[in-house]
């Protein structure tokens, strides 16, 4: 059991991680679609 | 709605993960020895959403191609993403069984092959994508090297039907609880497969139009 323990640590660190950088991305995506609403 | 949809993915997520830690105990004869498979909950659902992202990066290039409509390039470049995430998945959990129940982190078996050949073609085309500058041919490219690496998907399924293997085809359940976790586990990586192309194609959409802006 201790290895599906493993496995299943490695499976959410690699989708939270992928997700924290999915995230950030939004985020400054965000960020430039509001500055571009303040030029105009 | 992305909101429900994220939040239903954790819940069966995490009951998947919850009934798979305390009732899922499998196990498979192999070689004459009893071996432990409860890695099958992981490993088994991120292979599938690894090929089914294969399959909608096949289905995205064939269209692009047709239509030479963007969005088909975006849902192709996310469904590539995703492709990555559930095949480094579906690899370091296989490396961790293996180096457990085999004695080593990897072997030169057919379908142990095909799936690290999944990781490197997701690898090469991210590495494709990057480097072709003009958002037109990058496209097109990209479209032709989904429909190539999907190849590999058939391949790695019937590999340990066709071929003699290390790897075991199929592994049966012993109880209805087992069987449930296992296809929560399988509805929750589909669910999270979905969520992550359909953010990363949204992201990719409104950073081309930021983009297109800015130069005119």
């Amino acid at each position: 059991m201790k290895y599906l323990a493993l496995a299943v640590s490695v499976a959410w660190l690699v989708y939270f991680a992928y997700l924290f950088v999915l995230d950030r991305q939004i985020r400054d995506l965000r960020r430039r679609l509001d500055a571009r609403t303040r030029d105009m | 709605m992305r909101r429900l949809l994220i939040l239903l993915t954790f819940v069966l997520l995490a009951a998947s993960t919850w009934m798979s830690l305390t009732v899922g105990e499998v196990t498979a004869a192999e070689a004459g020895i009893t071996v432990e498979k409860n890695i099958v909950y992981v490993h088994v659902p991120s292979a599938i959403c690894a090929s089914l992202c294969f399959v909608v990066l096949l289905v995205a290039g064939i269209a692009y191609l047709g239509t030479n409509s963007p969005a088909y390039d975006y849902i192709g470049a996310a469904s590539a993403e995703a492709a990555f995430v559930f095949a480094t998945v579906l690899n370091a959990t296989g490396c961790v069984f293996a180096r457990a129940f085999w004695g080593y982190w990897w072997t030169p078996s057919p379908r142990l092959i095909t799936s690290a050949i999944l990781w490197f073609l997701s690898v090469a085309y991210l590495i494709l994508r990057a480097g072709v500058p003009d958002p037109a041919r990058r496209a097109r490219a990209c479209a032709v090297f989904g429909i190539i690496a999907f190849l590999d998907v058939p391949l790695l399924f019937i590999s340990a039907r066709l071929i003699k293997d290390i790897h075991i085809a199929n592994v049966e359940f012993e109880t209805a609880w087992q069987g449930a976790a296992f296809g929560l586990s399988i509805l929750g990586t589909l669910l999270l497969g979905f969520l992550l192309i359909w953010l990363k194609a949204d992201v990719l959409k409104c950073r081309a139009k930021l983009e297109e802006e800015l130069v005119d």
